[in-house]
C-alpha cells in the first residue's frame, strides 16, 4: 500500500491545518481607527481621522509571503472635531475628495518580523500613487464575542508634497503628515 | 504674489496686444487674432507669477479647465476672428465645446460616477452654448463694450467668493485671468480709438472684431471657473447661478432697448450705466454673502472673525415635556449677534426628533448649559461657547446668559 503513508500524511497535514487557505480577515470598523496628525505652524499638532475606512487582509501563517493587505478610506469621512476645518480639508486645496474619493492602500510584498510583519505597497492618495513599506506591528489571533479576531498597529511618515498636494497651502500646516492605523479584523 | 500675479498678467496682454496689433494694423483680422494671443500670453504669465501653472497630464477640474476648455474655446475664437470658417461651422463648433465642456471638468470625480447628473449637465451645456454664442454674435454686431468689462468684475467676484468658500488656489486662478483680460481689452479699446471703430473690423464693418473674441474668452473662463468652483469648491449653487447671469444682464436690457422705438425707455435700458447697475448688484450680493460665510466659518479657523461671529453657530438641546421630543434637536442661531441677549429662532427648523415632529405650540421647559450642549451634532463640535454660559427659551425665543 505505497499510498498509505501519503493519504496518512495529508489527513495529519490538515489536522494540525498546514493545508489551510490564508485567513481571510474584514476590517472592523467598530474597533479601528485611521488618524493623522500634522504640525501647525511648526508649534502643534493638528490631529484628525477618517470616519469611513474598508478593507480586508489576508493572512497565510505559513508563508506570509501570500499575504496580503488592503485599505480603502473615504475621503471625505475626514474629522478634525472642527467642521468648518473638515469642510476646507474637503476641497481641492487639500484632499479634494469630489475628485479623488478614495486613500488606497494596496500591498504587493509581506515578510514576517519578529513582532508583526514588513509590508510593502502601493498608497494612493490625490490621485498619486508611490510605494511604501510599513511595519504592522501584531498579528496575534484571539477568539472573543464569536468571532476570531486579529489586531495591527502602524505608523506610516507621508510628504504631502509626494502627492501633489497644492504647494501653495503647504506652510502653516506642515508637509509631512503621520498616519496612525490601528484597526481591528474579524472573521467568523 | 497676487497682485504682482494681476499685474503681470495686465502688463503681459496689454504690451503683447499692442505689439500684435501694430504689427498687423493693415490686417485686420490678424489684429483681432493678436488681441486673442496676447490674452493667452497674459494668462500664461499670470499663473506663472501666481506658481499656479496646471500640471501635465491634467488631474483636476481647474487643470483641465486651463489646459483642455479655455485653450480649445480660445481656438475657436481665433478661428473666427481670422475668418478661417463660417458661421455655422463655428456654432456647430461652439455647440460641441459647451456640450463636452461639464463632463471633461468633472471628469474622473464622484459627480460622473453612475453616469453623473444627465439633464443638469445637459441644462448647463444648452446655457453655455446660448450665452456663448448669443452674447459673442449682440457684441460683434454692436461692439458694445460694456459685457467684456462686467464680465471682468465677474471673474474677480468669482474668484473672490471661490477663495472665501476655502478653496484658495481656485479662487486666485480667476485674478490673473481677470487681469490678462482686462489688459487685452484696454489694447482692444486704444486700438479701436485710433483706427476710429472695434480693433479688427473692416471697413464694411462685419469683419468679426477683437472685442467678440475676448468678450467670449471671458465667458468661457467665467463659465469654467464658475462649475469648477461649484462642483470641486464650496461656492453655492445660487452664487454660482447670480454669477453666470451677470453678463446676461449687461447685454439683454441692450438687445431688448435696441429692438424698441425711439423712446426714454429704450435709452435706458441701452445706457453702460444702466447696465452696469443691474450687473453689479448681483455680484455685490455674492461678496457679501461669500464675506458672511468666511466670518462664520474659516474666518474663525484663521482668527480674523469679528467676536460676534464666534457665538452665531451654536449647537444645543431641547429639553421638551413631551417624552418622545427629549432627543437631539440642534439649530443654528441664524447671523444675529447672540452677546448675552436674545435671538430669535425659528421653531419649525429644528424639531425633527426621532421621526417624530414636534407640535408648533410645544413648550421648551428648561435650559441646557453651553457645556452639555456643544458637540452634541459632528458638524458642530468645536463650536466657540463658554461653558459657563446658558441657552434657553423664553416666551418662544432663545435666550443666553451667565
Amino acid at each position: 500500500m505505497p499510498r498509505l503513508p501519503a493519504l496518512f500524511a495529508i489527513v495529519l497535514a490538515l489536522a494540525t491545518g498546514s493545508l489551510r487557505a490564508a485567513d481571510d480577515y474584514d476590517y472592523d470598523l467598530v474597533h479601528s481607527s485611521v488618524g493623522f496628525k500634522a504640525r501647525f505652524l511648526d508649534i502643534s499638532w493638528i490631529q484628525g481621522r477618517f470616519n469611513d475606512v474598508s478593507g480586508k487582509f489576508s493572512l497565510d501563517r505559513q508563508d506570509p509571503s501570500k499575504s496580503t493587505f488592503s485599505l480603502t478610506i473615504k475621503a471625505d469621512s475626514v474629522d478634525t472635531a472642527n467642521a468648518a476645518r473638515d469642510e476646507h480639508l474637503r476641497q481641492p486645496d487639500y484632499f479634494d475628495t469630489k475628485q479623488f474619493p478614495t486613500i488606497e492602500f494596496r500591498s504587493t510584498a509581506v515578510k514576517a518580523i519578529p513582532d508583526g510583519y514588513e509590508v510593502t505597497g502601493n498608497f494612493t492618495m490625490h490621485g498619486v500613487t508611490q510605494p511604501v513599506t510599513i511595519k504592522l506591528v501584531g498579528g496575534k489571533e484571539i477568539e472573543a464575542m464569536g468571532k476570531k479576531r486579529v489586531g495591527f498597529g502602524t505608523e506610516l511618515k507621508l510628504k504631502r508634497s509626494d502627492f501633489n498636494f497644492d504647494k501653495g497651502q503647504i506652510g502653516n500646516i506642515g508637509d509631512e503628515a503621520i498616519i496612525i492605523i490601528d484597526c481591528a479584523g474579524q472573521r467568523d | 504674489m497676487v497682485v504682482r500675479a494681476v499685474l503681470g498678467a495686465f502688463a503681459v496682454a496689454a504690451a503683447l496686444g499692442a505689439v500684435g496689433a501694430g504689427m498687423s494694423r493693415r490686417e485686420p483680422a490678424l489684429a483681432s487674432v493678436a488681441v486673442i494671443v496676447a490674452f493667452v500670453w497674459g494668462v500664461v504669465a499670470g499663473l506663472f507669477l501666481l506658481r499656479a501653472l496646471p500640471s501635465l497630464p491634467p488631474t483636476t477640474a481647474l487643470d483641465r479647465f486651463l489646459v483642455i476648455l479655455l485653450p480649445v474655446a480660445l481656438a475657436i475664437e481665433a478661428e473666427a476672428a481670422a475668418h478661417w470658417l463660417g458661421g455655422f461651422w463655428l456654432t456647430a463648433e461652439r455647440g460641441c465645446v459647451a456640450l463636452v465642456a461639464v463632463p471633461v471638468l468633472l471628469h474622473g470625480s464622484v459627480w460622473l460616477e453612475g453616469g453623473g447628473p444627465a439633464l443638469a449637465i445637459l441644462a448647463a451645456a444648452i446655457f453655455f452654448w446660448a450665452s456663448w454664442e448669443g452674447i459673442t454674435g449682440e457684441v460683434r454686431d454692436s461692439d458694445d463694450r460694456v459685457v467684456a468689462g462686467v464680465t471682468v468684475l465677474a471673474l474677480v467676484v468669482a474668484g473672490l467668493a471661490i477663495a472665501m468658500a476655502g478653496w484658495l488656489k481656485g479662487g486666485l486662478v480667476a485674478l490673473p485671468l481677470a487681469g490678462a483680460l482686462a489688459g487685452a481689452l484696454a489694447v482692444e479699446w486704444a486700438g479701436s480709438r485710433a483706427a476710429g471703430g472695434s480693433l479688427g473690423r473692416d471697413g464694411g464693418g462685419h469683419a468679426p472684431s477683437g472685442l467678440a473674441g475676448l468678450t467670449a474668452a471671458g465667458l468661457v473662463a467665467l463659465f469654467g471657473l464658475v462649475v469648477v468652483g461649484r462642483c470641486f469648491g464650496r461656492l453655492s449653487s445660487a452664487a454660482a447661478l447670480l454669477i453666470l447671469l451677470v453678463p446676461l444682464l449687461a447685454v439683454v436690457p441692450a438687445a431688448i432697448g435696441r429692438g424698441l422705438p425711439v423712446s426714454a425707455a429704450g435709452r435706458l435700458l441701452c445706457s453702460a450705466s444702466y447696465r452696469i447697475f443691474l450687473a453689479v448688484v448681483p455680484l455685490v450680493i455674492v461678496l457679501w454673502g461669500a464675506k458672511a460665510d468666511f466670518d462664520t466659518r474659516l474666518g474663525r479657523l484663521l482668527g480674523a472673525a469679528p467676536a460676534a461671529a464666534r457665538h452665531r453657530l451654536v449647537s444645543a438641546r431641547l429639553v421638551s415635556p413631551r417624552p418622545e421630543l427629549q432627543a437631539v434637536p440642534a439649530f443654528e442661531f441664524g447671523r444675529d449677534r447672540l452677546g448675552g441677549e436674545v435671538a430669535s429662532v425659528e421653531r419649525g427648523d429644528v424639531w425633527n426628533v426621532g421621526g417624530k415632529q414636534a407640535a408648533e405650540n410645544d413648550p421648551p421647559a428648561r435650559c441646557e448649559t453651553a457645556a452639555e450642549l456643544v458637540g452634541m451634532r459632528p458638524e458642530h463640535r468645536g463650536d466657540d461657547v463658554g461653558e459657563d454660559e446658558v441657552v434657553g427659551w423664553l416666551d418662544g425665543k432663545l435666550v443666553k446668559g451667565g
